[in-house]
């Protein structure tokens, strides 16, 4: 189950948007780490719920209402490239190609 | 008087009393950050503001409207967003981001009159057991002699910042044992609340269903006044527990009739340093008036498995937003598409480790491998905490190793399942939830630190610190780094 390949670290990574080019070094690393994990296929765990939360306690809802939030200038305060209160992307639509 | 040797109960005290001032005590901590660079505790010491603050808080006392942690100086770990000031959670990714807003539990602090003195070091996104995985560096162990031990991990920084005197009290946060570890390896005492007591709000997120804000402190009765005043409902924070909070730990003087459970499984996973620091707790805790029951966690073999799935699925989750878009580092040429802006980006921005646990998590996650991964260790996570309910009802704390060892070298361990084995004593309680605090106990053969850590039923935290101020008062653990003058 856990044999991992190149391949695989290379969907996973494409998955992940993380450019890699140590694909050989983490295939022994990430299968060890899969290894590890993968003892917990010796339980039986049919019939028993899954834990989404630990929360104990009540959570109540806060009511739904109109707020002020950060401002314009705060939200671009950290933004890599900005310009007009705008974030800049590369072009994402190309001229020509078909997407 | 060497005022940084003040604990902050202590040091609150002679403030009251107008015996010190805010400023004297602050300055000389500011003095030993200075002096101590070498330990690498902090990514950003705050010096101007910590000063500027300080002589507010004796401008309080001068009016007597002092409020109730009024200047206090905290170290605080670089996860928690603070306004206006440089917030890296120890990423390259992050080196430069500075936060528009606070996180409630540093807001609820400073609003108390505590004073922020810097952001302490880290493993990066809080993901590391020895604060290796610093893009800044790793802290230093202050017990280290010959050769630079680890402080252990994720907050490292803020474990290292108290043991060493460079702050009384810091925050740290604990998703599988961060406060509890650090704290065992450093020799002084780390407590975890309930999920839900401390708002995330503010908090960079790792792994949203275990991460919880916690304290570090080297006396039990320096962690109560900061539970009371950041603990509480959050309406920024949906997991947020509503339960109200107890104002301060229960007014007991002796454990007796307390039944105090010792799980076979970890008495069968402890090295034998840790195994008789085990057993000289559980003599204490006895000589104490507490009655010891035999107890059986059966599944905490398979907690390790279970967390090192789910925390890496929910920062697979977490850790997308960091796109290099909306803030956080960029690094791509002017011809990249989108796609490779976020792929370069990413690449340049984390570590090794967050970079495996991202892959992880996305595996785990992917089409194919969800039931067989991550929904099963779902499942296992509900038979760990079935598991802590069934021992509950028959004892009310139990008794656990806080690490898997004493501190250990910096640089000696590559290996990550090596690395996440640290935490096979922590990582059960913050599956199911649980409060726990670690406090240290003895020193090792080698001379080192070693912490036990009390788990408790949810939101039983007086209890918890109530019973391990008793604990604490009866192991008698004074001993301190070997550069700390403690006169």
């Amino acid at each position: 189950m856990n044999n991992i390949t190149a391949d695989t670290v290379r969907h996973i990574a494409k998955l992940a948007r993380i450019k890699i080019n140590d694909e050989e070094k983490l295939v022994p690393e990430l299968s060890a780490i899969l290894g590890f994990v993968g003892q917990l296929q010796e339980l039986n765990t049919d019939d028993i719920p899954p834990m989404t939360t630990p929360a104990a306690g009540k959570t109540p809802l806060r009511p739904d209402t109109v707020a002020a939030d950060a401002s314009t200038q705060d939200i671009l305060r950290n933004a890599p490239k900005q310009q007009d209160s705008l974030f800049v992307v590369p072009k994402i639509i190309g001229d020509n190609e078909p997407q | 008087m060497n005022l940084s040797n003040l604990t902050a109960a202590q040091g609150l005290d002679l403030l009251r009393r107008k015996n010190i001032s805010a400023a004297e005590w602050t300055d000389s901590l500011l003095a030993n950050i200075g002096n101590s660079q070498s330990l690498n505790a902090f990514i950003t010491p705050d010096e101007e503001n910590a000063r500027r603050q300080s002589r507010l808080a004796d401008a309080a006392y001068a009016d007597n409207t002092p409020r109730p942690l009024e200047g206090l100086p905290v170290a605080v770990k670089d996860i928690f967003c603070t306004k206006d000031l440089k917030t890296t959670a120890a990423s390259d990714i992050l080196k430069n981001f500075v936060p528009t807003y606070d996180s409630t539990v540093t807001l609820r602090l400073q609003r108390a009159g505590a004073v922020i003195l810097g952001k302490t070091n880290m493993d990066e996104f809080a993901m590391g057991s020895s604060n290796e995985n610093s893009a800044f560096g790793p802290a230093r162990n202050p017990w280290s002699r010959d050769i630079p031990l680890s402080p252990g991990g994720s907050s490292g920084g803020s474990a290292v910042a108290v043991a060493a005197r460079l702050a009384p009290v810091a925050l740290g946060t604990d998703t599988g044992g961060s406060v509890r570890q650090p704290a065992s390896l450093c020799g002084v005492v780390g407590f975890k609340p309930t999920y839900g007591r401390l708002s995330r709000f503010g908090v960079i997120a790792f792994a949203s269903s275990l991460d919880q804000p916690g304290f570090i402190a080297r006396t039990v009765d320096d962690i109560a006044p900061l539970f009371a005043v950041a603990a509480g409902h959050d309406p920024l924070d949906s997991t947020s527990a509503a339960q109200e909070v107890p104002a301060r730990p229960e007014n007991i003087s002796t454990l007796n009739g307390l039944r105090v459970a010792l799980p076979e499984e970890f008495t069968d996973n402890a090295a034998p340093q840790i195994l008789s620091a085990y057993e000289k707790g559980a003599e204490i805790l006895r000589q104490c008036g507490a009655e010891i029951i035999d107890a059986s966690l059966p599944h905490t073999d398979y907690a390790l498995a279970a967390y090192y799935i789910i925390a890496p699925a929910e920062a697979s989750a977490n850790l997308a937003r960091y796109d290099g878009v909306r803030y956080g580092e960029r690094a791509a040429d002017e011809n990249a598409s989108l796609d490779e802006l976020y792929e370069a980006s990413r690449a340049a921005g984390f570590g090794d480790e967050v970079k495996r646990r991202i892959l992880i998590g996305a595996y785990v996650l992917s089409a194919g491998y969800y039931d067989a991964y991550y929904n099963r260790a779902r499942k296992v996570r509900t038979l760990v905490a079935r598991d802590f309910q069934n021992v509950f009802e028959g004892a009310d704390l139990i008794l656990a190793p806080a690490a898997a060892s004493d501190a250990f070298p910096i640089g000696e361990r590559a290996d990550p399942t090596w690395m996440y084995q640290q935490d096979i004593f922590t990582v059960p309680a913050s599956l199911a939830g649980l409060p726990a605090i670690s406090l240290p106990v003895m020193l090792s053969e080698n001379g080192l630190p070693v912490g036990l850590q009390l788990i408790a039923p949810h939101f039983a935290e007086a209890r918890l610190l109530a019973c391990a101020k008793i604990f604490e008062d009866a192991a008698a653990f004074t001993a301190a780094p070997p550069a700390v003058d403690t006169e």
